[in-house]
């Protein structure tokens, strides 16, 4: 079964990633922009897998969903750790 | 259910960690508005986790509702994100860029100015500002022209000028007033300004102090200058020995242009004048870096040979290794070749001195000889035994006598009467005898130069010249050939004197003899006037004709320059200098019958044998005579006999007072007194010049007993 406010997300997570796959060139010029897309592109497969589950392996894909989310926040914190640690560096 | 719980509070822990740095220093890291959409976002992922976990432990579901609508807003929050931090990152990418440029353009020591249309300055950097001993406060809204000199202005301008929409930068160098007022040169770089429409608006300048560079280069110019204007060849060779480099005065003196001869080595111009040996020892002082000097002979484009006297140095870079050798290089060829005439000059000179000593000594023994020979052959009566032995003696005395003439005219000590002479006229006299001399094997041209100018020398000498040279023709043309005389004015002037340095500029009548014989060998040239030379074998030539020829010209003021082939023939060019006078015709002298007299002579000579037999032959002529061996002498015996002695016969060398002297205190006690000089040709012309100056007639010894008493009886018999 599939949500509304979950298809609007999935759709509105890919218009963001076309935002970042059209700007990637300026993308890339963040600091630590491994980590950065990382953590984007796991909250956008657990928006994918957020419609898929609705449609075959409930549990399994639910369980995904939920480590895609986890990998998001970590690889998120890690960019806002280690561009702080840069910047730290950068100014000693 | 409690793995997802799990996943989730990890996920909450991990936002939470995330949120640790962004308080310390998330403001200057991300900028205000980055980090208000990361906060927005750790918002939305914590209500969205935490609602996860209540959901799933099962102690809430009231809050499902919101978390769809807060998902929503996940992904808006992460374009933001995006945008807000690649917008933040190009404005600090911008500002450190910006700052670097600041930094550079303020430590840089290159002079940077920004100027605005009016070409005020609205920029200054630190090393503009100390450039010009100003603060940028002082330079801002200064003319940049107020920096120039004006003697420069108009060059700057011209500069501006050429500035092009297509074409916005150009360079230029100019002087400026400096710190102190010091005037220094800058090399700048402007950049026009233009606005979108294409509007100037300003100027960017970078310029650089060059003065130095300036000075390097005027100094560099003057040496090039110098160099290329220098009167020596300087040659510049690599440490191979290849030619790197010559200089104008190279192409004078060689013919070599620099294109032929640049990447040569200075062996292909050698003259063959010296061996490997010499050019190796030249290489091995080089190449032990010492200085060589020296003469060499090399040839020029044009085959011939030249001498230069080259001075040829290393040249060593700061390692102390030879890069290059410089040779400064000096045609001597001109003054080698003045240098071998003056020896040769000198040679000839040395030698007429010793001949014509010679010939002195031996004039007065010939003079004894000769004399008593001819008075013996007097006493003696032809079929007499002693009669024939002294004639021998009496004739071998003549060619001795004549050796003696030919060897004082060569070491042009003859006492000669010149006289203003046609020489047209003077070889038109001689042609009979010179046909009948060379014989009729041998062709005769005579060709006569027009307008001939008029020379002043001595007839006899001339007459003479001319014979020896036809009769060296003649020897020299056994199988036949021709023989031409010519004559004709030339102009010596000092483009002939710079090719011919013998000679001196002024008008000359050129006598010129040329033979089809068997010419000279070119070594032979130079020896060719030496007395006793000769190429005839032994008891054929005497070697003293054409030593006798050169005496003459000499004496005469003349050149004389041969010109030979061998196998072709050769060429003698004698130059003898004009008179702007008429020629006069010279009266032949007809000798009469020898007359004898009564009269007194007092004669003076100090040689005892040559005054016995002058008295002996005044004697038997029917005179009385009166002896003094010395001037003094001879002035005592005149006082003594002063009323009975009607000539004085003088030497005019004797010692104690010279005959001159003699005469003149005669005259001094007896005016009018006659009197007449006789000289074994002295050793020294100024004893004998006088007598030529004041037109008085002396016999030169040796005489002939006739030649004596003819000119006793002439000198007796003037009124």
């Amino acid at each position: 079964m599939i949500l509304q406010n979950e298809l609007v997300t999935l759709i509105l997570g890919l218009a963001a990633l076309a935002f970042f796959v059209v700007g990637r060139a300026r993308i890339k010029n963040l600091p630590r922009w491994r980590l950065f897309l990382l953590a984007f592109a796991a909250l956008s497969a657990a928006w994918v897998l957020t419609v898929a589950e609705g449609f075959f392996l409930p549990t399994a894909l639910n369980l995904i969903e939920h480590i895609c989310y986890a990998v998001s926040s970590i690889a998120f914190a890690l960019w806002c750790w280690r561009i702080s640690s840069d910047h730290q560096e950068s100014t000693k | 259910m409690n793995t997802i719980v799990a996943i989730d509070i990890v996920t909450v822990l991990a936002v939470l960690a995330a949120l640790l740095p962004l308080f310390r220093d998330g403001r200057r890291i991300l900028g205000r508005d980055s980090l208000m959409v990361v906060a927005a976002l750790v918002t939305l992922t914590l209500f969205h986790t935490v609602s996860d976990i209540l959901q799933w432990s099962g102690l809430s579901e009231s809050v499902d509702k919101f978390e769809d609508y807060f998902e929503l807003l996940r992904p808006v929050m992460w374009f933001f994100l995006a945008y807000t931090l690649m917008g933040a990152r190009a404005a600090a990418v911008l500002r450190g860029s910006e700052e670097r440029y600041r930094t550079i353009a303020e430590d840089t020591t290159v002079l940077i100015c920004g100027l605005n249309s009016d070409c005020e300055i609205t920029y200054a950097n630190r090393a503009f500002c100390r450039y010009f001993g100003k603060t940028a406060e002082e330079l801002m809204r200064l003319s940049f022209f107020s920096l120039i000199p004006k003697v420069d202005h108009e060059a700057v301008v011209a500069g501006i000028s050429m500035m092009t929409l297509k074409s916005p930068s150009q360079s230029h160098e100019h002087r400026a007033i400096s710190v102190g007022g010091e005037v220094r040169w800058q090399r700048w770089t402007n950049t026009a300004q233009l606005s979108v429409d294409g509007q100037l608006i300003g100027y960017q300048s970078v310029g650089e102090d060059i003065t130095e560079r300036k000075e390097s280069e005027a100094e560099r110019d003057l040496l090039i200058s110098a160099m290329e204007q220098a009167a020596e060849a300087i040659v510049i060779l690599d440490a191979g020995g290849a030619i790197q480099h010559v200089n104008a005065a190279y192409e004078n003196i060689t013919g070599y242009t620099p294109e032929e001869s640049i990447g040569q080595t200075p062996l292909v111009f050698k003259g063959g004048e010296y061996d490997d040996a010499f050019y190796r020892e030249l290489w091995d002082t080089l190449e032990r870096g010492n200085f060589w000097g020296g003469k060499v002979v090399n040839k020029r484009k044009d085959g011939s040979l030249h001498t230069e006297e080259a001075a040829i140095s290393p040249v060593r870079d700061d390692s102390g290794t030879i890069v290059n050798y410089v040779a400064v290089i000096r045609d001597i060829t001109h003054e080698t070749t003045l240098a071998n005439q003056l020896r040769q000059a000198q040679k000839m000179e040395a030698v007429g001195q010793l001949a014509g000593g010679v010939a002195h000594d031996f004039n007065n023994l010939l003079q004894v000889i000769n004399g008593y020979s001819d008075l013996a052959l007097a006493d003696l009566k032809p079929s007499q035994i002693a009669h024939d032995h002294v004639r021998q003696i009496s004739e071998a005395g003549r060619r001795a006598a004549t050796l003696v003439k030919q060897l004082l005219a060569f070491s042009r000590r003859q006492v000669i009467h010149p006289v203003d002479l046609d020489l047209n006229e003077v070889i038109h006299g001689l042609l009979k005898m010179v046909r009948r001399l060379i014989g009729e094997h041998i062709e005769l041209d005579f060709i006569a130069g027009r307008g001939l100018g008029t020379i002043h020398v001595d007839r006899g000498q001339m007459e003479q010249a001319l014979l020896n040279l036809c009769v060296n023709s003649r020897d020299a043309m056994h199988e036949g050939g021709k023989l031409m005389i010519e004559t004709g004015n030339v102009l010596i002037d000092s483009e002939f004197v710079r090719t011919h340095p013998w000679a001196i500029p002024g008008r000359y009548v050129l006598l010129c003899i040329t033979d089809t014989g068997c010419g000279i060998e070119a070594d032979q040239m130079d020896q060719i006037f030496e007395p006793f030379f000769t190429t005839k074998p032994t008891g054929e030539g005497s070697g003293l004709g054409l030593a006798t020829v050169y005496g003459i010209v000499k004496q005469n003021n003349g050149y004389i320059h041969p010109y030979s082939e061998v196998g072709k023939g050769t060429m003698f060019k004698i130059y003898l200098p004009t008179v702007e006078r008429r020629a006069v015709e010279v009266e032949r002298s007809i000798s009469g019958a020898v007359i004898g007299g009564r009269e007194t002579i007092l004669v003076a000579e100090d040689d005892e044998l040559v005054l016995n037999l002058c008295s002996r032959i005044l004697r038997s002529a029917g005179y009385s005579v009166l002896t003094a061996g010395d001037g003094e002498e001879a002035v005592q015996v005149f006082k003594e006999h002063a009323d009975r002695i009607d000539l004085v016969l003088v030497d005019v060398v004797m010692p104690k007072l010279g005959g001159a002297e003699v005469v003149a205190r005669i005259l001094d006690l007896r005016p009018g007194m006659r009197h007449l000089y006789c000289s074994g040709y002295s050793e020294n012309a100024v004893h004998t010049s006088f007598v030529q100056n004041q037109g008085l007639k002396l016999i030169q010894k040796p005489y002939q007993s006739e030649t004596l008493l003819r000119a006793v009886r002439e000198a007796l018999d003037l009124p």
